[in-house]
């Protein structure tokens, strides 16, 4: 379970009290590689994805009082990242355009895992619903717990769990992965 | 039978603990570079500030200046009427407070005094 830490907890402090925007930066600072990897994922597309970190991130600014400091910071910036997301989806095209162009279904033929293929992380996030992608991401990228992930994509803890053993059965299934393969 | 179930189980366990990492390794892509995106957000940050800090006192001195023209216009009807008004009331009033040729001075000051407290109540209400 990822905790606030006491450094973030004096960012959070400084930025709120003082309306210190150096040290809300420096808080970015510290998360950005996460949430942007996190929307990198997500959204398939670098600009856009780092668009949507941008706006992200300016919501947890204005929305910072209401930080009750109670779970993880970087849990609390990931639930407004995969929001700021979902809303960005629903009001541009740019998304669907972007998986157009991507090409939301993979290979036809099932395919091998193979050292290529374990760096192409595409091909695994193309089979995944986008619920799926945003679970296995916050859970494996993110490194969230089962509750954090829960809490963090408004699902229950159950929902959780299952969706992520049916994306890994996904994974297994299309690319013929074998548990001793991955050793 | 109860000792094979267990290594059974602690297989599976073990398994998916590999599944995890490798998921994991899969999933971890390298730390992205901050490369001015926070330098950029804190900009965006402090220029959000900036509008914020600045929107009241400019909103207040451009509606003032826009308002200025007709307010002394306005001051000066009121003048006028006070001039009339009260001299009905009370003869010796005017005289004592004008002795000097200028302005009535009790007027002008209770009229300066509510645009003081209206200047200094507008923004609070605005606030809230």
């Amino acid at each position: 379970m990822n905790e606030t830490s006491a450094l973030e907890k004096n960012l959070i402090a400084r930025a709120l009290a003082q309306q210190d925007a150096r040290a809300f930066g420096e808080l970015v600072k510290l998360h950005q590689s996460r949430v942007r990897n996190f929307l990198r994922k997500m959204a398939r597309d670098e600009a856009l994805a780092d668009d949507i970190a941008q706006d992200s991130f300016m919501l947890a600014w204005k929305k910072l009082h209401t930080f009750s400091g109670q779970g993880s910071f970087i849990g609390w910036l990931l639930k407004i990242a995969y929001n700021t997301f979902l809303q960005s989806k629903r009001k541009s095209g740019r998304y669907d355009e972007v998986l157009q162009q991507l090409g939301h279904q993979p290979a036809d033929e099932a395919t091998s895992v193979n050292a290529e293929a374990i760096t192409d992380l595409d091909k695994y996030l193309a089979i995944l619903s986008e619920q799926e992608r945003a679970i296995m991401t916050l859970s494996y990228a993110c490194g969230l717990s089962h509750r954090e992930v829960s809490d963090t994509a408004n699902l229950p803890l159950g929902t959780v769990k299952s969706l992520i053993a049916r994306s890994k059965e996904k994974i297994r299934a299309k690319f013929q992965i074998q548990h001793h393969q991955h050793q | 039978m109860r000792n094979s179930k267990s290594n059974i189980i602690n297989i599976s366990d073990k398994t998916m603990d590999q599944e995890d990492r490798f998921l994991q390794q899969l999933f971890d892509g390298d730390a992205i570079a901050d490369n001015g995106f926070s330098a950029q957000l804190e900009k965006r940050i402090k220029r959000q500030l900036a509008i914020r800090r600045f929107s009241l006192p400019g909103a207040i001195l451009v509606g003032g200046a826009i308002a200025l023209g007709p307010l002394i216009q306005m001051l000066g009807s009121t003048t006028d009427w006070v001039a009339e008004v009260v001299p009905a009331i009370d003869p010796g009033l005017l005289a004592a407070t004008t002795a000097g040729g200028s302005l009535p001075a009790v007027t002008v000051l209770s009229l300066a005094a509510a645009l003081v407290g209206a200047a200094l109540l507008i923004p609070q209400l605005l606030n809230d």
